[in-house]
């Protein structure tokens, strides 16, 4: 029997040559979106759990902060030695540092400074070296293997020495490198031992939170134990009042960043936005499966009636059935892995994550691919099988039943249903991209053109230089630019309660920075050089400020700024002075976040170099700009980018959702108009008597091509109807997350409804057209 | 009204050419009542639908109220479907999900007669045909006989000057026959030009010519003697 059922299933595919295209291609795409969107989400589920002990590796934040002070670790080792035995902190350092081997330099970004502990707590294998001594005293450093080739190639690494900061550092490890999904990487470890011969006693600073602390609970320990230890460690050596500690899970990390994180974080709603849009074009290619075996149903009555005659139970036929969407299923799964092949190397590139097709770590994945295609073919393959198998044998043998009626409007429903998530995701992906063009083009209120930042040693000599070349407009230079994270100091004004000290986002600049980057003063001045008391009292600050303090006349208004102290144990006021002017609100952070108080005042301490280049300027101004920087710092790596390329990367997450659901949107689309297709197909061939009919009585061509596009246009009609709703709703939503962001607009709309229903039409026209034109003494002859 | 002259049909199927008509000559004028008759298989349909502008003539010239069809447009044989010939078939040709009344409708919408209009002459036909009773009802729900009383009237509604008809009581039994036969002898006796094809002697004897059909060719052209054979 089974071999009955093989033969005539295949017979009805190799029959029906366009039904079994549409729905393996259908099927098969639907797969390969899925199966590819699943390896990525699965990938950024991943991040950190390669570490052994993941589930009990903790990280410290104070309140939402993720930063500790340096003393945290040490107090709790000491004191709870019982829970707190494997305590490690990270310290990453900020801005590029040079390397040297020989006469090898490189300026090295992923350099870390962190405890011997780390190979106790963390899972980072070493190839070299003895993980208990490696770190053990100030100066050894431990190396990633791909760093350990490119300073010594195939030489051995252990015991020579790289130059970091003026000091020799022996290499006395080398680690397998960190995985690409770790929320924190580096490529060179350094004791924090070294770290303390710099800082001094800024390292026994209980307010300086710049370290992140991780931690690793023992077997029996609760979370909440550790984080009432670490508040009464803090109780117990500061009068400060920090928020209350919070343990993160380690898994928890690269999803809920929080503030002075340690490095990008992904986006869990895009997670399972994007997870949502694989699952549901795999709904749009199931339903087409649905329509069109039902559709195509018709022409296996007979075959029901008669094995129903002879004696075929119900629950036969509809096994009979369901193999065979199985079998399509299947054949789709084996489509959906050729095309999986094909572009997962591109989408991998694309996305960054290196994504494999799973298959040699585990059988289990597999199988779970076939469990999907099992799972697809009978979700989709049910309801044909259980309304085939209802036909009853004496109607369909008397041929008496209507063929074309019956299933009609559920099919209806169906492809209406596919348009209505067709039209969502262009709304969703023209919304995405829209909003990202806004981020991108929005008035900022500075200029981000032509603008290189680079660093800022030896600066006085470098703007000195640059300024003497036509192609460069202006030099200045500030302690962070635009596009970072600006930190947050204590304020306090003349009216404020002398306890509360408010933090205030701070820009230290040299003065010419606000024009160099073409900022507004609303009112007052900027800074000026030639004003002397501009670098010791002198303070300008945004609208947004002016706001938060409820100035009516900011000009002249007393205001201290304060910073550590000078042995690092306390805050205390480092300026006082007067606010000499307000800038515009430019946006110094993205575009998500709205404009935050900010103060700006002149510092000697730089750290970055702001060049503009004049209209004229070209890649040759960016090699003279070298060569400068070259004569006036030798030895020392020249790094730089653009102020607008690392303004734009700001809004890499959504471009890369938008382009990833703009090709889902395709996929999408595609599929639901495969469907169209064969339905049309289906529907203009049940029709050809009526249409044979109607031209004998004098109906012309277009009159039968309107007639039959009449019926998508409906479709797509009541499509939109339904789906515009629910697109503006949800994209809102979406827009909710950005504090500038665009008006969703009928244009939208129109351009999705038009797009949806010219693609409609054009899929279901030739059907009309050959239809149409088919003398109806044809069509006629078929009865 | 039409004349025929050296029509063939033929399908080339390989090398091989096989011929449904060939050499047919055939004068017909308006008002006769001409009824084709020949065995399975001898082209008396195609001939129809030759007649009928639904199928082209392979060879040959073909000429309607002095017009050559041959090279006539698609656009220009729409206009004459619309307003010169009706058609009736053997199986009805309903559409199932138009009601009798839409069925007979049909026509005039193509032919962009008002509103107004058009329900006038709905119902006129309605009324002539006596099934004003059945219009709101389908096709399926008829007998076969109603059903093709209802493509007579589909055909006539347009005021035809050429009514075709292929087999039209082949389904029907005989009191039914008789019933569509006693419209077709009304309708020529108003003017209307019919052919019809039919085995049915019986019913050949409604018209006033016969054609007979033998394997493509026109065997012999006598309205009154019975062919010999068969």
């Amino acid at each position: 029997m089974i071999r009955n059922y093989i033969k005539i299933a295949f017979r009805h595919l190799a029959k029906n040559k366009s039904y079994t295209f549409i729905n393996t291609i259908g099927l098969g795409v639907g797969l390969a979106a899925c199966i590819i969107i699943g390896l990525w989400v699965n990938y950024e589920l991943s991040y950190d759990d390669y570490h052994a002990d993941s589930e009990r590796i903790y990280r410290v934040l104070n309140g939402d902060v993720a930063a500790t002070p340096p003393t945290l670790a040490p107090a709790l080792n000491n004191d709870y030695p019982e829970i707190a035995r494997n305590v490690v902190r990270f310290w990453p350092i900020k801005s590029p540092s040079d390397i040297t081997y020989e006469d090898k330099q490189f300026a090295e970004r992923n350099i870390t400074f962190t405890d011997p502990d780390i190979f106790n707590v963390f899972t980072h294998p070493l190839i070299l070296g003895n993980k208990e001594t490696a770190l053990s005293s100030p100066n050894r450093m431990v190396i990633s293997e791909s760093m350990a080739q490119k300073y010594f190639g195939a030489g051995n690494p252990m015991g020579k020495t790289l130059t970091m900061w003026g000091r020799d550092l022996e290499v006395t490890g080398v680690f397998k490198d960190v995985p690409l999904n770790s929320h924190h990487r580096y490529e060179f470890l350094v004791p924090i031992e070294l770290l303390e011969t710099y800082m001094g006693n800024m390292m026994e600073n209980w307010n300086w939170a710049g370290f992140y602390t991780y931690i690793l609970l023992p077997e029996n320990v609760s979370p909440s134990q550790v984080e009432t230890a670490i508040a009464s460690t803090f109780n117990k050596y500061t009068e400060e009042n920090f928020p209350s500690p919070v343990l993160q899970p380690l898994n928890d990390i690269y999803f809920e960043s929080a503030e002075k994180d340690i490095a990008a974080t992904g986006n869990f709603n895009y997670v399972l936005i994007l997870a949502t849009i694989a699952i549901v074009v795999l709904i749009v290619a199931c339903i087409n499966f649905m329509n069109l075996s039902t559709a195509y149903s018709t022409m296996r009555k007979k075959e029901v009636g008669m094995r129903k005659t002879l004696g075929a139970q119900r629950s036969q036929l509809i096994g009979q059935f369901l193999g065979e969407a199985i079998m399509l299923s299947l054949m789709g799964l084996s489509l959906a892995l050729i095309l999986v092949e094909i572009s997962l190397p591109f989408f991998s590139n694309f996305t960054g994550n290196p994504l494999s097709m799973p298959y040699q770590q585990s059988w289990i994945a597999v199988t779970g691919f076939v469990a999907l295609a099992l799972l697809v073919g009978t979700l989709s393959g049910s309801y044909p099988a259980f309304f085939l198998s209802n036909f009853k044998p004496v109607s369909v043998l008397k041929n008496t039943t209507r063929s074309s009626s019956s299933g009609g409007t559920l099919r209806k429903g169906l492809v209406v249903f596919q348009f209505v998530i067709s039209i969502f995701l262009i709304v969703a992906a023209l919304t995405v991209y829209s909003q990202i063009n806004f981020m991108q083009d929005k008035d900022l209120g500075f200029s981000d053109e032509k603008i290189i930042i680079t660093g800022a040693e030896n600066y006085q000599a470098m703007k000195a230089e640059l300024e003497k070349m036509p192609e460069i407009e202006q030099v200045s230079a500030a302690y962070n630019v635009p596009g970072q994270r600006l930190p947050l100091y204590p304020v306090q004004t003349a009216e404020m309660a002398p306890d509360s000290l408010p933090t205030m986002r701070t820009l230290q600049v040299n003065p010419g920075l606000l024009e160099t980057l073409g900022m507004e003063m609303v009112t007052g001045r900027s800074f000026d050089e030639d004003i002397s008391t501009d670098a010791s009292r002198a303070f300008v600050i945004n609208q947004a400020a002016v706001n938060y303090f409820g100035w009516k006349n900011p000009v002249g208004k007393e205001l201290s700024w304060y910073d550590f102290s000078e042995d690092g144990s306390s805050f205390e006021v480092a300026k006082q002075g007067e606010v000499i002017g307000v800038v515009n609100d430019f946006n110094y952070a993205s575009l998500h976040n709205p404009v935050e108080p900010l103060v700006i005042h002149v510092s000697d301490d730089i750290n970055m170099s702001v060049i503009k280049m004049s209209a004229g300027s070209s890649e040759r101004t960016l090699s003279q700009i070298r060569e400068t920087w070259n004569s006036v710092t030798p030895g020392s790596h020249f790094w730089y980018y653009f102020l607008s390329d690392d303004l734009d990367s700001q809004y890499g997450a959504e471009q890369k959702l938008g382009q990833v659901f703009g090709g889902l949107t395709l996929l999408a689309l595609f599929i639901a108009c495969l469907g169209l297709f064969g339905l049309t197909a289906y529907s203009t061939r049940q029709r050809t008597k009526e249409i044979g009919i109607r031209k004998v009585m004098g109906a012309d061509v277009s009159q039968i091509i309107v007639m039959l596009n009449m019926e998508v246009l409906k479709m797509v009609a009541l499509s939109l109807v339904v789906a515009i709703p629910i697109a503006w709703y949800v994209m809102n939503q979406w827009l909710a997350d950005f504090a500038y962001r665009i008006q969703i607009g009928p244009r939208i709309f129109i351009i999705a409804g038009m797009s949806a229903l010219a693609i409609a039409l054009l899929t279901v026209s030739w059907q009309s057209i050959k239809a149409s034109v088919t003398p109806p003494v044809e069509s006629l002859r078929s009865e | 009204m039409i004349q025929l002259r050296n029509i063939d049909k033929y399908i080339d199927k390989r090398f091989q050419r096989t011929f449904i008509l060939k050499g047919i000559n055939l004068d017909i004028e308006e008002g006769e009542f001409v009824t084709i008759m020949g065995p399975s298989g001898a082209g008396k349909s195609t001939l129809l639908n030759i007649l009928g502008f639904l199928d082209d003539a392979s060879e040959g010239e073909y000429s309607f109220l002095g017009e050559p069809v041959h090279n006539l447009s698609e656009k220009k044989k729409s206009e004459y479907h619309k307003s010169h010939i009706g058609f009736v078939f053997q199986a009805y040709h309903l559409i199932d999900e138009l009601t009798v009344y839409e069925n007979i409708e049909m026509p005039l919408l193509y032919r962009k007669v008002k509103s107004k209009q058009r329900k006038a002459m709905v119902a006129d036909i309605l009324d002539r045909f006596n099934i004003v009773a059945k219009k709101n009802l389908f096709p399926p729900q008829l007998s076969g006989g109603q059903q093709q009383v209802v493509g007579v009237a589909r055909a006539i509604i347009g005021s035809p000057n050429l009514l075709l008809a292929d087999e039209p009581t082949g389904n029907l039994h005989s009191e039914q026959s008789e019933q569509i036969m006693d419209m077709f002898k009304k309708l020529n006796d108003e003017g209307v030009t019919i052919i019809q094809v039919t085995h049915s002697e019986k019913m050949a004897a409604y018209g006033n010519r016969i054609i007979n059909l033998k394997d493509g060719a026109l065997v012999k052209e006598d309205p009154y003697n019975q062919p010999a054979e068969n």
